[in-house]
Formats: structure tokens, C-alpha cells, sequence
């Protein structure tokens, strides 16, 4: 399991930390025509990453094989490797063509939005709290089970972008307070088709929601406070995709209805007109799931609760001071070119 | 309709206590009760370890800073670039 909680202790991270370079891609990478393909090809990774699942690799700048977790043993064999193996001339990793590039990037001047991903469940007085295992009837008396998915249970992080026409667009030219006016509708679909679905919680693969099933899905901003050198403005939406939600068919396992989400949109967003770019773009989605959980034979996972659910999404600003704030929407970037992620791709 | 409406019941539920919403309804949420349901939701100490740690998006950006470095390369991957977005 790639998100083992117990192997993500303090001394793993400190590890990884001081002595490593981290790296976040999807295992298609290794198989593709491109520098990195050939280079993950030559240490013999596509021979190991077999499957979509989780694999964890170490591996020198000049393509030797290290080991599969981060270790003392992994370093000490690193140290023991010629130089020319540790730290190759900058000669030989030369920036990559246009062409070359495998993974996407932001898109020039866009903007990146963390999505945070959360199971939560309701008190007797409607009060939300973290969901815990034992919310989950699936996992009922099974601890090996709740030890194993509990990892599930705490926050996924992905990434959201906007290009630099959509998000300029959110301004408005002459603002006056109170005025309201629509968010482009690609945007709210975007939200609802790659980025609110509770899938991201457990998995990427699935992780989209098809363009059909998106029955609602709208946002506007209000204009709450307008100055000479700020903008504040208020996002409300509501967004709704796949079944309508019924009592008597929401049960598990295996119950009749398939997957539903709702969920309404509240966001406050600063702009700095000097500085001509957003200062916060916060949004919730406190929202509700319902119905089939479907592993990848279709079985009711065991997340899958009876009735609807709580499920919240809280969505940030990316700061842009870590790398991990350039991985693609859903981490993969087969999401931005060949699913209609823009409008102008497929 | 009848969704949507139970929805709104259940939202406005969900909502109430300790910051009670009383009639705004959904759609009006308090700047404090949203702002306190955004920090619930993200990641506190301790939780998404993996998080924690700077994760370049290509092994190519990697191969290079690892060689700047001195460092060896550590790659997670999975369906949708593990860890970031599960397995």
C-alpha cells in the first residue's frame, strides 16, 4: 500500500527529507516514447511498476538501481557509486524540448487550486466531524480491515488548475458591491467532473465523473467589498452528479443505486488589484454522497455507508513554494490532455 | 426537486451546532461556520504524512535536482501519480 500510515513515521519523512528527491508519477510514465520512459526503461522500472497500483523506487541521477523503499541500506549503496554515477554533468540531463515533456504543467500564469478530500460523518445533533472507522458498517468487527483503511480516512490532496484567461475572467472590470454575475460554466463542470468526487479519497483510477452525468453544477460570485486596492468576493454554488438520492435504494453492500454527490459551494476570494492576482481563493464543499462504492470487480467497498454521507472537499490557494504544487489535477496528467479537463482538449 | 429539498433540510441540519445557522439556509453560510468547516476538512498535524514532503510532479525535474544535489531519487508511482491522488 502506497499510503501506509505506519511506514510515514518521523524517522521515514526525516529521511526522505535530508537525504532524498522526491518524485510523484503515474507508473504509464515508464512506458512512454520520452527521455524519462527511456531512462526509467534503462533502470528496468517498467519491469516493476506492472500494474496502475503503488510502487516505491530509488534509483541514482545517472539510472542505477538503488532499492525499493527509502533506506540507510539504499544511501549506502548510492555513496558507494562513482561519481559519475551520483551527480552526472548537467550535460547530460539537459532541459527537455517542448516535445519531450511527458507531464504537464500549470498552465503559463495560471493559477492552482489544493483540493482536499475528507470522509466526514454527522453527530445525532447534525454537528460534522472526521469520519472514523467506525462509521463504516463494512468494517465492522474487522480490525485488520479498519487498520488498513483507516489511511483512507485522513485528507487527499490534488491539485485544480485554472488558466490565465479563466481566472482573469473571475474579476471583474468595474466592480461595484453587491454586483453578481455567473462563473464560466467549463469551470464548475471541471469542478464537478474532476475534483469533487469522493473517489479521490481511495483512488485516482475512476476518479471522473462522466460529462453525462453531471446534472447540476453552477457557481456565481458576489461582489461583498470593492477599494482601490482589493476585491473581495463571495462564491455560492451547488453542484450535483450522478443518481438522485433514494432512501430506500441507498443500502450496502451491494445495494441498487448507484453513486451520487450534492453538494453546495461556498468560497471567499480576495484579489489585490496592485499586485493583479488573487491573495485567497478558499472554497468548501460540505456535501453529501450516496450509493455504490464499486471497487475494481464492482464490489461495495468499504467506505460504502448506508444512506447519504458526508464528504467535504476544502479548496486553497496553492502557495507555488513546494514542487508537489505543479502535479497534475488528480496527479496524472492523461487527466488534462485526454479528457476534456480544458475545453479545448478532448 | 424532492432531492434537492431533502438536501437542504439534511445541509441545514448538518450545519447546526455549535455555530447554528438558524434561517440563513445553506446558501448563506456564516463566514466563521465556513471558514471552520474548511479547516476541518484539511489536513491536520500528523494526518497524510506523505504530504509532507516535496514531491516533484517529473522524474526528469527530479534527475536533475538529485544531480545538482548529490542525492539519490525517490520515486512514488501509481494510477494517478502516488501519493498525491491515493494508490
Amino acid at each position: 500500500m502506497t499510503r501506509a500510515v505506519t511506514f510515514w513515521n518521523d524517522q521515514t519523512i526525516s529521511l526522505i527529507k535530508e537525504n532524498f528527491v522526491a518524485a510523484s508519477v503515474p507508473t504509464w510514465l515508464c512506458r512512454t516514447d520520452s527521455p524519462e520512459g527511456e531512462f526509467l526503461r534503462r533502470a528496468n522500472i517498467h519491469k516493476q511498476w506492472v500494474t496502475s497500483s503503488g510502487y516505491m523506487s530509488c534509483l541514482s541521477a545517472g539510472g542505477s538501481m538503488l532499492g525499493k523503499r527509502p533506506s540507510v541500506e539504499v544511501l549506502e549503496q548510492f555513496h558507494s557509486l562513482p561519481d559519475a554515477e551520483r551527480q552526472p554533468p548537467a550535460s547530460q540531463i539537459p532541459v527537455l524540448k517542448a516535445e519531450q515533456v511527458v507531464i504537464p504543467s500549470p498552465p503559463q500564469g495560471g493559477l492552482v487550486l489544493r483540493v482536499h478530500a475528507r470522509f466526514l460523518a454527522r453527530e445525532a445533533n447534525g454537528q460534522l466531524r472526521h469520519a472514523t472507522v467506525t462509521d463504516f458498517p463494512l468494517m465492522a468487527d474487522k480490525p485488520d480491515v479498519q487498520r488498513s483503511w483507516s489511511k483512507f480516512l485522513q485528507p487527499n490532496t490534488e491539485y485544480m488548475w485554472l488558466t490565465r484567461d479563466e481566472w482573469r475572467a473571475l474579476v471583474p472590470s468595474d466592480p461595484r458591491k453587491g454586483e453578481r454575475r455567473d462563473v464560466d460554466a467549463a469551470i464548475a463542470e471541471r469542478m464537478a467532473r474532476f475534483h469533487l468526487t469522493p473517489q479521490r479519497a481511495t483512488t485516482s483510477e475512476g476518479g471522473i465523473t462522466r460529462r453525462q452525468s453531471v446534472k447540476e453544477a453552477r457557481m456565481a460570485l458576489v461582489v461583498k467589498e470593492n477599494s482601490a486596492k482589493h476585491i473581495h468576493m463571495e462564491l455560492e454554488g451547488f453542484i450535483h452528479w450522478g443518481s438522485d438520492y433514494d432512501a430506500s435504494k441507498a443500502t450496502t453492500p451491494n445495494g441498487p443505486l448507484a453513486q451520487g454527490y450534492e453538494t453546495p459551494i461556498h468560497g471567499w476570494l480576495e484579489y489585490d488589484r496592485e499586485k493583479e492576482k488573487f491573495t485567497r481563493f478558499q472554497i468548501v464543499a460540505p456535501g453529501d454522497v450516496w450509493g455504490r462504492w464499486g471497487d475494481a470487480n464492482g464490489k461495495s467497498m468499504y467506505v460504502e455507508r448506508p444512506g447519504r454521507n458526508p464528504f467535504g472537499f476544502a479548496l486553497e490557494l496553492a502557495t507555488g513554494n513546494s514542487p508537489s504544487d505543479r502535479i497534475p489535477p488528480g496527479g496524472n496528467g492523461h487527466y488534462v490532455q485526454a479528457t476534456g479537463y480544458f475545453p479545448d482538449s478532448k | 426537486m424532492q432531492s434537492r429539498r431533502l438536501f437542504n433540510t439534511t445541509l441545514m441540519a448538518a450545519l447546526v451546532s455549535p455555530c447554528p445557522l438558524g434561517a440563513q439556509g445553506p446558501m448563506s453560510l456564516t463566514a466563521a461556520r465556513r471558514d471552520e468547516i474548511h479547516r476541518l476538512i484539511r489536513r491536520q498535524p500528523g494526518e497524510s504524512r506523505w504530504m509532507e514532503i516535496d514531491w516533484y510532479p517529473s522524474v526528469w525535474e527530479a534527475r536533475q535536482e538529485a544531480a545538482r544535489e548529490g542525492k539519490p531519487i525517490f520515486l512514488m508511482a501509481g494510477s494517478g501519480g502516488a501519493p498525491a491522488a491515493g494508490c
